[in-house]
């Protein structure tokens, strides 16, 4: 537990460092990925609410992305492009959609979910094209400056930092979340939906809150995207997007909150920092998500516990058992074994 | 007997797998503060009948009263908030909690029995989780993760579980397979310690004769979703059927 903290704990300590310093000593080039990570980094924790804590296989997070994109696009003009206000409107939005979907959608499981909300995404995009006089239709539409509270953020540093302030908000409500009555309940449904009911957990509507509050997560990051990349059409918000949120969670670390942003980070930093590779940069940033995936099956974030796990294992079968080490080693044996001992 | 002394009470049941009868007509009440085993050959209904008490299985016939209200139309996750606890012949591996996590959530469970609906405050619920893991020798792998367990104590970890939840009826499935001779005097001691502090009647499914006979008030015997019989444990060995099912006898 102590070593899992660890270095999961040492790594979001770097992160936050390094988030901070960004604008002095990346480029202003590097700075902009920075800040679309950050954007980016709300579909990630979407995906590991939804799917990380409680398990459902969802490919809604795009549709969701685009209702908060297109209320920038939409409503910002006539908020004056404040960032609370409309934030606040992306948020009504995409809860109603989402609790609405929920109630229909949540009684399927596994692939039959997926298809169902991957179908609600396709819905947004079509509805986005078919309300061209408002939207834009396919040609999109431009994006103006962000406000918060009246005060004009006024340049890519600026913007930098306000998207990383409700990052911030994010994620630390999302690991309040994972210690809360609630998550504990979450992590009971995904294992074992019976046995959680059992444990006298609501499962659906444990579900049906997840998977609200993940949709809140991606409007509120899809607002931020459109005042950061500043342009919406439909087709940014296809199936691609929702595919590239799920490997930022799966990579960063499911299950873990801080596996979103350190996922995020490694899907749109690393391949520019592969830049040196030229045209091989695809298949190396290819080969580098499969090595993740098979070495590190608790994603990067889940890299402490793994040496840690890994560490135990090791003394447990080279050291012979002195009593410092029985406290550690109890772990692995068993309880016949351990009585024996004590 | 009065009705407000009996925890538990089944009427009736019946359940049907396709055609095949798994539980018949079967009935029996549970006396407040005392121990009902729960015995039987293999396929016999014990498990369906836990089920149906339960409510995960849902099709069933007949009526439940817990604590003389019927609960035969309530959600499984309605029965925590009367009392109703139950554990798993298999527990869930639940990779991403911790033991101490594990028995929170039926802590949480037990609360919103008493006080309506609750919220976990931060330490108000250590020392019953502590006292609970001790009981079970569980306070050292209080902070593992479950799925790393060891079967037996993933099972004492979810016995953990339902006890946190403070219930007034505890149903276990098979709470002593895997358990050897020393641990499963353990656990009877530890359930007879809980019931020495507080009424908790229990309805105890297990294939240990012995330990069957050593905590139950009364047992019950059932055969292919039958009841066919109910009587003092220190009778059961007499019954022909018992005596064919565990001692191997010719009749």
């Amino acid at each position: 537990m102590c070593r899992r903290f660890g270095l999961s704990g040492f790594l979001t300590s770097a992160v936050a460092v390094l988030a901070v310093a960004a604008p002095w000593i990346f480029s202003p080039y590097t700075l902009y990925l920075a800040t679309l990570a950050a954007v980016y980094a709300f579909g990630a924790i979407a995906v590991n609410l939804a799917t990380g804590y409680i398990g459902i296989l969802s490919l809604a997070p795009a549709g969701f992305y685009a209702v908060g994109a297109y209320s920038a696009a939409v409503v910002g003009p006539h908020a004056g492009d404040d960032l609370i206000v409309v934030s606040g409107a992306a948020i009504v939005i995409s809860a109603v959609l989402a609790l609405v979907l929920a109630l229909p959608v949540l009684r399927l499981k596994g692939i039959y979910l997926a298809i169902a909300t991957f179908a609600f995404a396709l819905v947004v995009q079509r509805i986005i094209v078919a309300l061209d006089d408002i939207t834009g239709g396919n040609v999109g539409k431009s994006i103006g400056t962000l406000k918060v509270v009246g005060w004009v953020v006024p340049n890519p540093t600026s913007l930098y930092f306000t998207v990383v302030v409700v990052l911030a908000i994010g994620l630390v409500f999302s690991f309040l979340l994972r210690s809360s009555a609630s998550g504990r309940a979450m992590f009971m449904v995904r294992s074992d939906e019976a046995g959680a009911a059992v444990a006298g957990v609501n499962a659906r509507r444990l579900k049906a809150v997840a998977f609200v509050l993940a949709s809140v997560y991606c409007a509120v990051g899809g607002v931020l995207y459109g005042y950061v990349v500043g342009f919406v059409s439909p087709s940014n918000f296809d199936i691609l997007l929702t595919i590239q949120f799920l490997a930022m969670a799966v990579i960063g670390g499911l299950a873990r909150p801080a596996g979103p942003l350190i996922g995020s980070m490694f899907v749109v930093i690393v391949p520019s920092v592969l830049s040196a590779f030229q045209t091989w940069i695809p298949a190396v940033y290819g080969a580098l998500i499969i090595v993740v995936i098979l070495l590190m099956p608790g994603g990067i974030a889940g890299l402490g516990a793994q040496l840690g796990g890994a560490l135990g294992r090791w003394r447990a079968s080279h050291a012979p058992p002195s009593p410092e080490e029985d406290a550690e080693a109890s772990s692995s044996l068993s309880i016949t074994e351990k009585k024996a001992v004590r | 007997m009065k009705s407000d002394d009996v925890a538990l009470s089944i009427d009736g049941v019946s359940v049907q797998f396709g055609g095949v009868w798994a539980l018949q007509e079967v009935g029996f009440e549970l006396e407040a503060g005392t121990t009902l085993g729960l015995i039987g050959p293999n396929g016999a209904g014990k498990t369906t009948l836990l089920n149906v008490i339960s409510r995960i299985h849902r099709d069933a016939k007949g009526d439940i009263r817990l604590h003389g209200e019927s609960i035969a139309r309530l959600s499984p996750h309605h029965l925590t908030t009367r009392g109703l606890a139950r554990t798993f012949q298999s527990p869930p591996a639940l990779s991403e909690l911790s033991v101490r996590e594990l028995l929170q959530i039926g802590y949480v469970a037990g609360q919103n029995s008493r006080r309506g609906r609750h919220r976990l405050r931060r330490g108000s619920d250590d020392r019953l989780i502590d006292e609970v893991l001790a009981g079970l020798g569980l306070l050292e792998l209080r902070d593992e993760g479950c799925s790393s367990l060891a079967y037996a104590e993933q099972k004492l970890a979810d016995l953990g579980r339902a006890l946190c939840q403070r219930p007034s009826v505890l149903l276990l499935d098979e709470p002593c397979a895997g358990l050897n001779a020393e641990e499963k005097r353990e656990f009877v001691d530890v359930i007879r310690g809980v019931q020495e502090e507080r009424p908790m009647s229990v309805v105890l499914v297990e294939h240990d004769i012995e330990t069957v006979l050593a905590v139950s008030d009364r047992v019950l015997v059932l055969s292919f979703g039958r009841k066919i019989a109910e009587t003092d444990p220190s009778r059961v060995m007499d019954l022909p059927e018992v005596r064919r099912e565990y001692l191997g006898e010719a009749e």
